[in-house]
């Protein structure tokens, strides 16, 4: 029964990302500008550049491109950078490898962040402290995370220089030196993920602690504290769940704003970087990258919902 | 529970600190030079192709050239101790510098120089120096001996050394090709590396052979990048980095304020510019075009597009500044002669016309917002059209007839000739007249310098006059470094570096 449901969720993650390749290989083609010229430079030849479009096969159909790609990504041939003729499996891996660990450390930052905040807000509902926290997750929520991560810079390099003003990480970083370039815009990305995750939890959580088995629990006399950790969180995680894998895609792919700030060198600037110097093989294989990173994360959020609540193992 | 958060949170905090001072600490021994952009893609350490900041920095570091601007435009010796001409100046004879050696160890000799141009016209090779180089004949340029070069050139050319100082002319190892150069760049400049690999920084290492005395100030140099203004002006007063190049307006007034650091300034540096297709209408009225140039406020202009940081600018390509422009005051705006002209060219009741600009460069954009405030006042209605960075540079430049653009600092030379012969690749304004590449070729081959000189004002007189370029303003190439730090200085042009004597304590 159960494997019957994983299956099926795993084929339909695999559909998705089909369907993204697919996507992303005609956006890639359908962006303006000569390729050969954006990755050459202006004062290329001309025979330079059909060379190029050769090489590319930019004059075969789309179709039997987008094959020829698929058939390379599925056999694990990324292909090699147009600029810099390296394999690009080298070059995404140092950002790749940076961008994971400020995401752990963001999300080691946000899930005790989200579970105290919510878990408080939960304890002591609408009252002053509740709707206090409430009022500052709300503000939260609307500072853009270009703005946060400034203001975070004044504060903490300008203001109080605690902190450094780059975070730049090479294969030389000590792991001082990691802890210190990750603080900052981890801190950032915890913030700004929580805000949602704090609201969804504290809703599910009070909405729980109104339900009958938490007023025995409490009639039997358990102290509400013990109740609301071990009774109430574990089922009010189910939701946040899929709202922390989503926060993961968005990690992946979508924090070349905190990078910029802070001048990390991850997968997003990487991205970015690629699609300006019309860089198709690199482009192609890093969005695919997030997306694949970003369906994996939803998949395992929903099996480990499937898994963790019995009610819906027998959904089908 | 919360006893345990919060003795948690203060121990992260102090190794944060810690960790802080630490970092701090060991980086301390290699020069930290920060530009405005740092790419991740397309990495050069080859001079043949120079296209971004970082470009530009590698380069400059690594290898050197025959001669370098000064901010006279006058060439000083960097490689070429000396050079004279033959009478009419079709013929230039350079003397090397002697004991000088490569990276590698191997030493300069002529060889080297006579490879280093021709593999410049190589077809095969992308390099935006063919057109600046176009005087030069790649089959005449002779090593006479291990150090004297002779180059025969097209045609007269009285300022040749100058056209050498151009960024790409910098001197590699005899057969190296670019491949080669990628992987292990060999030059005579003061820092070196054994392998380049593309990264978010770019560390050298002091060159061992190095010919100047007691140079380089330091035993590496470090180079990167922070497109975010806040953080590369906090990187500079939190003392992580010593020196940001190629700074903005606003960072330059921002850390005029700061203590702890200097701004530093060149006399001048590149332009700004609209430009309009002379070919087509309504800009194929020169009483058009002229309108279009009377309605800016050229200081206004400085003091709103570069906050008071550059000079005004007359609608040709050199500076009002330099010893060599026509008309050393700014051209004033006339309004009312604008709708005049205007009315007579047939438009009493003003124009309208599509301007496009994007942030590529960050001042094109209210760059071209304070011209459509100016010209408004003259009834003409500027549609202002933002167009993406990455691609303004093959999508809209050479392919719209009104445009903002940017040029780098450049000696008359080859400001003049660059965007505005007849057969200039980069001809913005579709300009072709006849008299105008006389008159340029004529300058540029003229030995006596007065004569020469008056030669260069006529060519402005004429371009700024009729032709399509309005020219508001120039910039002034600004630097920042840190107290503690001394030995660098600015040069008008924008892709000039000596790293040579920076040092830092």
């Amino acid at each position: 029964m159960i494997a019957r449901l994983i299956l099926g969720r795993c084929v339909s993650a695999l559909v998705t990302l089909i369907a993204i390749s697919i996507i992303v290989f005609a956006m890639v083609q359908m962006l303006p500008g000569d390729v050969a010229s954006m990755v050459l430079g202006r004062f290329a030849s001309e025979t330079a550049k059909e060379a190029l479009r050769q090489q590319l096969h930019l004059y075969q159909p789309a179709a039997w491109r987008y094959l020829g790609w698929l058939a390379g990504l599925l056999t694990g041939n990324l292909g090699d950078d147009l600029s810099s003729q390296q394999p690009i499996a080298v070059i995404i891996a140092p950002a790749l490898g940076n961008t994971l660990v400020l995401s752990g450390a963001a999300l080691a930052i946000y899930l005790p962040l989200t579970l105290s905040v919510a878990g408080v807000q939960a304890f002591y509902r609408y009252g002053g402290i509740d709707h206090g926290l409430s009022t500052v997750t709300m503000i939260g929520a609307s500072i853009p995370e270009f703005l946060m991560s400034i203001l975070f810079l004044v504060m903490f390099v300008v203001v109080m220089p605690v902190l450094p003003a780059v975070s730049f990480v090479d294969e030389h970083t000590s792991f001082i030196g990691w802890l210190s370039a990750l603080a900052l815009p981890a801190v950032v990305l915890a913030i700004v993920m929580s805000v949602y995750g704090i609201r969804m939890l504290r809703g599910n959580l009070i909405e729980i602690l109104q339900s009958d088995f938490i007023q025995v629990a409490l009639l039997r006399g358990l102290s509400p504290g013990r109740v609301l950790i071990r009774h109430a969180l574990p089922n009010a995680l189910i939701p946040t769940l899929n709202v922390t894998a989503l926060n993961l895609g968005y990690l992946i792919g979508g924090v070349v704003v905190v990078e910029k700030v802070f001048a990390f060198p991850g997968f997003g600037s990487l991205m970015v970087d690629a699609v300006s110097f019309r860089d198709v093989p690199l482009v192609e294989a890093t969005v695919m990258i997030a997306a694949a990173i970003y369906v994996a994360s939803n998949l395992v959020a929903d099996l480990m919902a499937i898994v963790l609540n019995p009610k819906l193992r027998r959904t089908s | 529970m919360l006893k345990l958060m919060f003795t948690s949170a203060l121990a992260a905090a102090c190794v944060f600190g810690l960790g802080a001072g630490i970092a701090a600490a060991d980086e301390a021994k290699c020069l930290r030079v920060v530009g405005p952009e740092w790419t991740a893609e397309g990495q050069s350490v080859d001079p043949a192709r120079i296209i971004t900041t970082g470009d530009v920095l590698r380069i400059t570091s690594i290898y050197q050239k025959l001669a370098e601007m000064d901010d006279n435009y006058q060439p000083q010796p960097v490689l070429a101790e000396s050079w004279e001409s033959n009478q009419d100046g079709t013929s230039w004879t350079f003397h090397l510098r002697k004991g000088v050696k490569f990276q590698d160890g191997r030493d300069f000799t002529a060889k080297d120089v006579v490879w280093s141009f021709q593999r410049l016209f190589d077809p095969k090779l992308d390099t935006g120096a063919k057109s600046i180089l176009s005087m030069i004949d790649p089959s005449k340029i002779v090593a006479v001996d291990d150090s004297t070069v002779q180059f025969t050139l097209k045609a007269a050319n009285a300022i040749f050394p100058a056209v050498l100082t151009t960024k790409y002319a910098a001197i590699v190892p005899n057969g190296s090709t670019q491949d080669q150069l990628q992987k292990h760049p060999v030059g005579t400049g003061p820092f070196m590396v054994d392998n380049f690999t593309p990264g978010p920084k770019f560390v050298a290492k002091r060159n061992p052979y190095y010919w100047g005395k007691g140079e380089p100030g330091a035993d590496c140099i470090e180079f990167s990048g922070i497109s975010e203004t806040v953080s590369r002006v906090s990187a500079l007063t939190s003392g992580q980095a010593d020196l940001l190049v190629q700074l903005e307006p606003s960072a330059a007034a921002t850390l005029d304020k700061s203590s702890g650091v200097k701004v530093l300034m060149a006399p001048g540096g590149m332009y700004l510019d609209f430009a309009m297709w002379v070919d087509t209408p309504p800009f194929n009225d020169e009483r058009v075009r002229t309108a279009m140039k009377l309605v800016v406020d050229r200081s206004a202009f400085v003091n709103t597009v570069m906050l008071g940081i550059g000079t005004p600018g007359n609608d040709n390509p050199v500076s009002p500044l330099s010893p060599d422009a026509y008309q050393h005051a700014a051209i004033p705006q006339d309004i009312e002669k604008a709708k005049q002209l205007l009315a007579d060219a047939g438009y009493p009741n003003g124009l309208k016309v599509d301007l496009y600009t994007s942030d590529s460069l960050a001042v094109m954009i209210p760059a071209a917002q304070v011209y459509k405030q100016m010209a408004a006042k003259a009834g003409i209605d500027v549609n202002v059209i933002v167009s993406p960075a990455d691609s303004y540079w093959t999508e809209i430049f050479l392919k719209r007839p009104f445009i903002t653009s940017y040029w780098g600092d450049r000696p008359p030379s080859e400001a003049l000739g660059i965007a505005y012969l007849s057969d200039s690749a980069n001809n913005e304004t579709h300009w072709k007249r006849p008299a105008y590449d006389a008159l340029l070729n004529k300058a540029n081959g003229t030995i006596d310098p007065d004569a020469r000189r008056a030669l260069y004002q006529q060519t402005e007189k004429m371009l700024a006059e009729q032709g399509g370029v309005i020219v508001p303003a120039f910039a002034t190439t600004t630097a920042a470094i840190r107290d503690g730090c001394s030995g660098f200085t600015p040069n008008n042009n924008a892709a000039n570096f000596d790293f040579s004597t920076l040092t830092c304590k």
